[in-house]
Formats: structure tokens, C-alpha cells, sequence
């Protein structure tokens, strides 16, 4: 059965030294990242992404995308022992993973934790392998005009849904869109928003955008923070660890259902583990019988938003790698450093680079066993991890920086491009505007505005060619109702807002 | 019925900045040949962006004057020593090397927190320097000298 040989060969390929080199070295940081405050996976990866010029680019993805699922491991164990969500999709498993730490049972649930992501990795793994060669075939059937529908949609989507103003959202995405057409325009050659800049004729550095925006920005942002941190070292001895069989009878249906729910909303453009998470946990509530255990250590509360979670990761690698389609700003980064590499994630490239996709496919089971072995025992280690003060953190931080973006083309002027994005960055962050938005309309827009030329040179200057097709016609609707919603949603809550004081 | 007091000036400077980008990028887009439908010259999609810009920059105006979230507060200290010490590392690093560079960027950026601990900064800046130096210029080989041209 083909399916069979294609995982062979990517075995084959993640099973050599090397691999699994990378694949521990890649889970390592992404675990030790997402426990760790302050850091995101996002910083992590756009940290790694230098690397990626260094090393044999099967190898820097399956690194990359260690660090990715590795950091949703980690910042669950941040989450549970001390409250600290290392990223936004631990922030649920706070609720009710520290009630359970502060009942003495952090051990439980961090195993917990550690199995019900791997099943719910596994589980979007195995759709993935199943599914991966029909959505690349259906993906064929796209067009320029197909394609430019569905990244209006992911942009669209990944600004409106979720929390935070949908108006800001948009914004950003606009500002990253612009910021993506700086450069040399491939049609007609002419030079664009360089201000006569000789750097910015190939565009604006991704890795310099990336770090800017999230490592730099997060570090002015954190850096005179307190980061007082207290773990209670006897919860978490291995013995412990175990569950009772009322854990586990509870966690089963949750870990399902959380499963199933992550692997659909992740594999959708724009949507991410973010709102999987989110979304599981409000639907666990609903189900329960007994919804007042919820916030109090309900062990449902973590098995089911857990598998959501890593499902969700792991999915999230469908659109990107079958279609080109990135749905989320990390995917966006990966698809980022496949392109500079000059390999084209879409639906060709389960056949033309039939050894990367299959490779890294067999990197996901890999990493995730991995995970699951080693956090039992290395949670200790994790441990005193948390205690390492920020302020020697972030000075180690920024050197990775300096030298990482100077790294890629020896451009002092890339450093400084960091630095002005730190600021811009900084900004965003306190201003409330989401910067993951603006690096996907920085990744998708030079690509939307390729598709729609294209589409538009096709169809002789007709617009009609976007609403003519079922598929793209459906795309545009989805995205002009995500509109429609979030402005209603917004207006109404700004009425809410406005009290009347007696 | 009240209304709130404070306009805050920071959502609404946050719109602006959006506004005056945007009429920017939309003059200067201007300038590039626009095409025709069919065959859109390089000029459509920056005036285009430019003009979506300055409307969302006008809504987070309104919105801002509408809303009555406080401010947020600015660590200046992290504002000025970060910028000052990644900028140093950039023009001393292919000057003078990784080690002076790294040093200048340690010190520097110790600044924005307090208090400042002269043998922590000192013994950052060695580590880093050195394990900087062993990772990436003989590990990586990334082309810049340790210290030196």
C-alpha cells in the first residue's frame, strides 16, 4: 500500500542519527521554552529560524516543528505547577491544572497532561497520513482566483475570531500585508517602498520582522516584570504520578472529544489551538454533569483542552503542507523558511518533495513519544528551570537575536530592522494589537496579491472570476460573514461598555 | 448618564499612526503605474493597502474616543537601553568583533532593569561571549571575527 512505502521512506529519514538529533534537540528547546514565562514558541521559532540557512532543510523542520508541539508540553507544566501559562493555550489549563497541583496532585495531572496531548498529536497524525494525499489532489483543483479566496479567509479569520478587537485584528494584518510589499514587485520589476534603501530591494527580512515582533518586543515588554516563581517540590515525585481510576475514566470521553475538535478546528486556515483550546474547554463545561467542578480541579478540565491542543498543533500542518496555506503566524514562519529555500509547500509538494513530507510526518510520532517519555522523568529538572531569574534570561535572549539576524545575510542593517520592529512590536503589545496577524499578512500578502493578478490577468479584468467558482465563491462568503459577525459583535460591545451612573 | 472623561490618547495616537501610514503608502503607491484591471500595474496593491489602512486608521480613532480604557504605562528605562545596545552590537560587531560587541550589548541593556549588578552584567557578558563564540563563529561558522576586522 502506498501509504505504507511513503512511511517507510519517512522513517527511514527521521530514524537516522540525524534526525533524531534534531527532532530532541527541537522538542528540548520547545518544552524548555514553553516552560519558561515570558518566552513564546513564536520567539523560539523565529529564534530557530536562522538555523534553518545552516542546516539540511528536512532536518530544520522537523527541529522547528519540535520546538512547536514541544513548547505546548512545556508551557502545560508551567501552567499546572505555578499558574504561569507559558503560552496562550495553557492559559486553560491553568484553571483547573493548578487547583489540582494546589490539592497535591500535580503530579496526576501533569501525566495527564503528557498523555492526552500525545493521543490527541496522534490522532491529527494519523488524519494527517490518511487524508494528506486527497486534500493535495483537491487542493490541485485550485486556482489563482481558489487560492486568493482562501488566504482572504485565513486572514480574515485569523484577526476576527478569538479574543480581542476584530478591528485591530484587521489592522494589523493590513500593516503586515504593506510591510509585505516593500521590495522589488516580481511582475514589473519596479521598485516599491524602499526609500532608496539598497537593503529593502529584496523586501523586508522575515527574521528580522519575526524576532523583532515577538522576541525583542516581548522582551522591552517583560524585562522590570517580577517573576516570582514557588514550586512546591513534593508534589511532583514520580510516584505521585499516578492516576486514579476514576482520573481516568473521567478523562476518557473529554480526551476524545478534545481530540476530534483540535484536529478540525487546527486544520482550518486562520483558526489555531488557540481557539481549540478555548472552544473544548467551553464545550466540556456544557457536557458535564456536574459543571461546578469545573475551576476547582476537575481532571476533565485539562484532559480534554490538552488533546484539543496538541491536536490542533499537529493539524495545523495540514493546510500548510498540502495546500501552501498557512493557517496560523508559526505555520506562516515555516512555510516562510520552506520558501527560502526555495521549496513550495502545496499541493505538489507531497510528490515533488515526497521525502520532506513523509519525513516529517514520521518526525511527529517521533517527537511526541519522545515528549511523553521524557517529561516523566525530566519534569524535575523543568523544575528548577522556572527558577532562573529573568534578568540574566533576557541579556542571553537578545544576544540570540543579535547574532541570529546577522546571522542570515552578515547585515548589521537586519539588526537594526529588528530593533525597529522591537519598538513597533512593543507597541503592538501594549496598544492590545495582535502581532501574529501582521506576520501573516506580511507571509500571505505578496502571495494574495500574486493569486489576484493572476486571477484577474486570467479572467481578462473581470471580477466576477472570484465569485464565478463554488469553492472560492464559498471562501469569500465564509469571510464576508466572519466580517459581517465580528462588526456586529463589536458594536454591540461597545454599547455595553458605555454604563449610565446613577 | 456620565461620559467618560479620559479620552485615551494613546488608542487614538495608535489610529493615527495607522491614518498617516496609510495616506503615505497610498501617496507613494500612487506614484508606481497603476495599470489596468487585467493587468495591474505595481501601484494597485499599495494604494489599495494604503487606502485600507487609513480607514481602519479613522474606525480606531472613533473607537478610541469612545472607549474609556486607561493608559498603559511605558518602561522608558527598557525603551532607551535596549534599542542603545542592540544598536551598539550592530555597529561594533563587524567593526571590532563578537566579543566587544556582546560586551557593549550586555552592558548596555543591563540598564533596563534595576538595580544594575555590575558582576552579574560582567559575568553574562564573559559567558556569552564566549560560548557565543564557540556556538556560532567556530560551530556554525558564521563569517565574523571574535574580535577584529
Amino acid at each position: 500500500m502506498e501509504l505504507l512505502d511513503n512511511l517507510a521512506l519517512g522513517f527511514e529519514i527521521a530514524l537516522s542519527f540525524e534526525g533524531l538529533l534534531f527532532c530532541f534537540i527541537g522538542v528540548t528547546i520547545g518544552t524548555f521554552v514553553g516552560v519558561l514565562p515570558g518566552i513564546g514558541a513564536l520567539t523560539a521559532i523565529s529564534m530557530g529560524l536562522p538555523l534553518t540557512f545552516y542546516l539540511d532543510p528536512t532536518l530544520a523542520l522537523i527541529m522547528l516543528a519540535g520546538i512547536f508541539y514541544g513548547s505546548q508540553y512545556g508551557s502545560s507544566i508551567a501552567a499546572i505547577l505555578v499558574n504561569i501559562p507559558g503560552t496562550a493555550t495553557a492559559a486553560i489549563t491553568c484553571l483547573d491544572g493548578y487547583p489540582m497541583a494546589q490539592q497535591g496532585r500535580a503530579g496526576v495531572a501533569l501525566l495527564i497532561t503528557a498523555i492526552t496531548s500525545y493521543i490527541g498529536g496522534t490522532f491529527a497524525i494519523i488524519i494527517m497520513m490518511i487524508f494528506a494525499q486527497s486534500i493535495a489532489s483537491f487542493g490541485l483543483e485550485f486556482g489563482s482566483a481558489e487560492y486568493f479566496s482562501i488566504m482572504v479567509l485565513g486572514l480574515v479569520a485569523a484577526s476576527t475570531i478569538g479574543v480581542g478587537s476584530p478591528l485591530k485584528g484587521l489592522a494589523s494584518v493590513a500593516l503586515g500585508l504593506t510591510l509585505g510589499l516593500v521590495g522589488t514587485d516580481v511582475y514589473t520589476g519596479q521598485l516599491r517602498l524602499t526609500f532608496g534603501i539598497l537593503e529593502l530591494i529584496d523586501g523586508v527580512s522575515l527574521v528580522a520582522l519575526a524576532m523583532g515582533l515577538f522576541g525583542v518586543a516581548e522582551i522591552l515588554a517583560s524585562v522590570g516584570g517580577k517573576h516570582q516563581v514557588v514550586v512546591d517540590r513534593k508534589s511532583v515525585r514520580v510516584r505521585s504520578m499516578i492516576p486514579t481510576r476514576e482520573d481516568i475514566r473521567r478523562s476518557v470521553f473529554p480526551t476524545i472529544r478534545g481530540s476530534l475538535m483540535g484536529c478540525w478546528v487546527g486544520a482550518l486556515p486562520g483558526a489555531g489551538p488557540t481557539i481549540a483550546t478555548f472552544m473544548t474547554y467551553a464545550v466540556e463545561k456544557r457536557v458535564a454533569k456536574d459543571p461546578s467542578r469545573f475551576g476547582r480541579g476537575a481532571v476533565e478540565g485539562i484532559a480534554a483542552p490538552e488533546a484539543a491542543n496538541n491536536a490542533a498543533v499537529q493539524a495545523a500542518f495540514i493546510p500548510t503542507l498540502t495546500l501552501g496555506i498557512p493557517g496560523d503566524a508559526i505555520m506562516a514562519i515555516l512555510l516562510g523558511s520552506m520558501m527560502i529555500h526555495g521549496i513550495a509547500p502545496g499541493p505538489l509538494f507531497i510528490t515533488e518533495n515526497a521525502d520532506m513530507f513523509w519525513g516529517l510526518v514520521a518526525s511527529f510520532w517521533i517527537g511526541n513519544i519522545m515528549l511523553l517519555i521524557l517529561n516523566i522523568p525530566l519534569i524535575g529538572i523543568w523544575v528548577r528551570l522556572l527558577a532562573i531569574p529573568y534578568r540574566i534570561l533576557y541579556l542571553a535572549m537578545l544576544f540570540f537575536i543579535c547574532i541570529g539576524v546577522y546571522s542570515v545575510q552578515s547585515s548589521a542593517f537586519d539588526v537594526i530592522a529588528t530593533i525597529v520592529f522591537g519598538v513597533v512590536g512593543y507597541f503592538m503589545i501594549v496598544l492590545q494589537y495582535p502581532a501574529a496577524a501582521l506576520l501573516l499578512g506580511f507571509i500571505l500578502g505578496p502571495l494574495i496579491e500574486e493569486h489576484f493578478r493572476r486571477a484577474m490577468l486570467l479572467s481578462h479584468g473581470e471580477f466576477a472570476t472570484f465569485v464565478d467558482g463554488p469553492i472560492s465563491s464559498t471562501f469569500l462568503g465564509m469571510a464576508a460573514l466572519l466580517l459581517v459577525l465580528s462588526t456586529f459583535r463589536s458594536l454591540t460591545r461597545v454599547r455595553r461598555r458605555t454604563p449610565v451612573k446613577a | 448618564m456620565l461620559r467618560p472623561s479620559s479620552v485615551n490618547v494613546w488608542e487614538v495616537a495608535g489610529g493615527v499612526c495607522f491614518l498617516l501610514i496609510g495616506i503615505t503608502v497610498t501617496w507613494i503607491g500612487s506614484e508606481y503605474p497603476l495599470g489596468s484591471l487585467q493587468r495591474l500595474g505595481a501601484g494597485a496593491f499599495p494604494v489599495a493597502s494604503g487606502v485600507t489602512m487609513a480607514g481602519f486608521g479613522i474606525a480606531i480613532i472613533l473607537a478610541g474616543l469612545k472607549a474609556g480604557t486607561p493608559p498603559p504605562e511605558v518602561s522608558l528605562r527598557a525603551f532607551l537601553s535596549i534599542p542603545l545596545g542592540m544598536l551598539a552590537w550592530a555597529v561594533v560587531a563587524p567593526r571590532y568583533g563578537l566579543i566587544p560587541a556582546t560586551v557593549c550589548l550586555v552592558v548596555i541593556c543591563s540598564f533596563a532593569q534595576r538595580p544594575v549588578r555590575p558582576l552579574t552584567m560582567l559575568m553574562v557578558a564573559v559567558v556569552l561571549s564566549i560560548a557565543g563564540t564557540v556556538v556560532f563563529l567556530k560551530g556554525f561558522g558564521i563569517p565574523l571575527a571574535a574580535i577584529g576586522r
